[in-house]
């Protein structure tokens, strides 16, 4: 038992470069799959965080714009009130108007 | 005697009639003097205490063209002209006023049209992504499968080979 162990064990120190002699088109081919496989998770992860950028940067700017935006309507209501007390707020007209 | 009485905001004239003091005396005889004279100070004290604005009707068709191409007119229509020539200005300011106002509202709804192409800018850009992510993903799939079944292959293989050797 111990001598078939030890035998199929030495069948494992096959020397790596008669390995790739042996089963280099199978290697290569292993090995670009591998790499077209990895470097494609690596774009689709690049592409969420992207994304996420995005989405984080547009929130930014839409919360700049959305102050901008409260800000120029409050200055136009000012004005609108203020042109509403324009006529509630008539001084008295006496006789001497057209010498003032 | 007439005044017109309105209140603040409103544009409806009210009159309110006074009896002139000969009527009053007239009255003397039939006891109701002193009534009428209250009610007189009653419509005066109205007119003051409730602010309200006390004008003389303004009717322009009173205003006589001289020979000498002046007009005369009387003292209450030079108020009148001089309460339109202060609405005249007043009407002026709020017309810039709110041409200004007009102009912001504008510029708002521009900010809001802003806000709206950047959502749609950056909507338009995550679907892209997501068809790209989905795509490579779905290819992925394929192509873990066919290293699950090389893997498998070359295990077989391998295995094969250890067994004969």
């Amino acid at each position: 038992m111990a001598d078939q162990e030890h035998t199929f064990l030495e069948k494992f120190s096959l020397p790596l470069s008669t390995l790739w002699e042996q089963y280099r088109v199978f290697l290569i081919i292993f090995g670009l799959l591998v790499l077209t496989w990895k470097f494609r998770e690596v774009i689709i992860d690049l592409l969420v965080t992207s994304s996420r950028k995005t989405v984080s940067d547009a929130q930014k700017q839409d919360t700049t714009l959305k102050n901008e935006e409260k800000q120029i309507n409050d200055q136009a209501n000012i004005l609108r009130k203020e042109a509403e007390d324009l006529s509630k707020n008539k001084p008295n007209v006496d006789e001497d108007w057209n010498k003032k | 005697m007439k005044i017109g009485i309105r209140n603040k905001g409103e544009s409806k004239w009210h009159n309110i009639n006074l009896l002139p003091l000969k009527d009053l005396a007239m009255d003397h005889k039939n006891g109701s003097i002193m009534k009428k004279i209250f009610l007189n100070i009653l419509a005066i004290l109205m007119s003051a205490t409730l602010s309200y604005t006390a004008q003389a009707d303004c009717d322009y068709s009173k205003i006589v063209k001289n020979n000498d191409s002046t007009y005369t007119y009387s003292a209450e229509l030079h108020v009148c002209v001089g309460k339109m020539k202060q609405d005249l200005t007043i009407a002026n300011e709020q017309n810039d006023k709110l041409i200004k106002a007009l102009d912001l509202k504008d510029l708002t709804i521009a900010k809001a049209d802003q806000r709206s192409d950047l959502w749609q800018a950056a909507t338009f850009k995550l679907e892209d992504r997501i068809n790209t992510i989905d795509q490579m993903r779905s290819t992925n799939q394929y192509l873990a499968f066919g290293l699950g079944a090389l893997t498998m292959f070359a295990a077989v293989y391998a295995a094969s080979q250890l067994t004969h050797h």
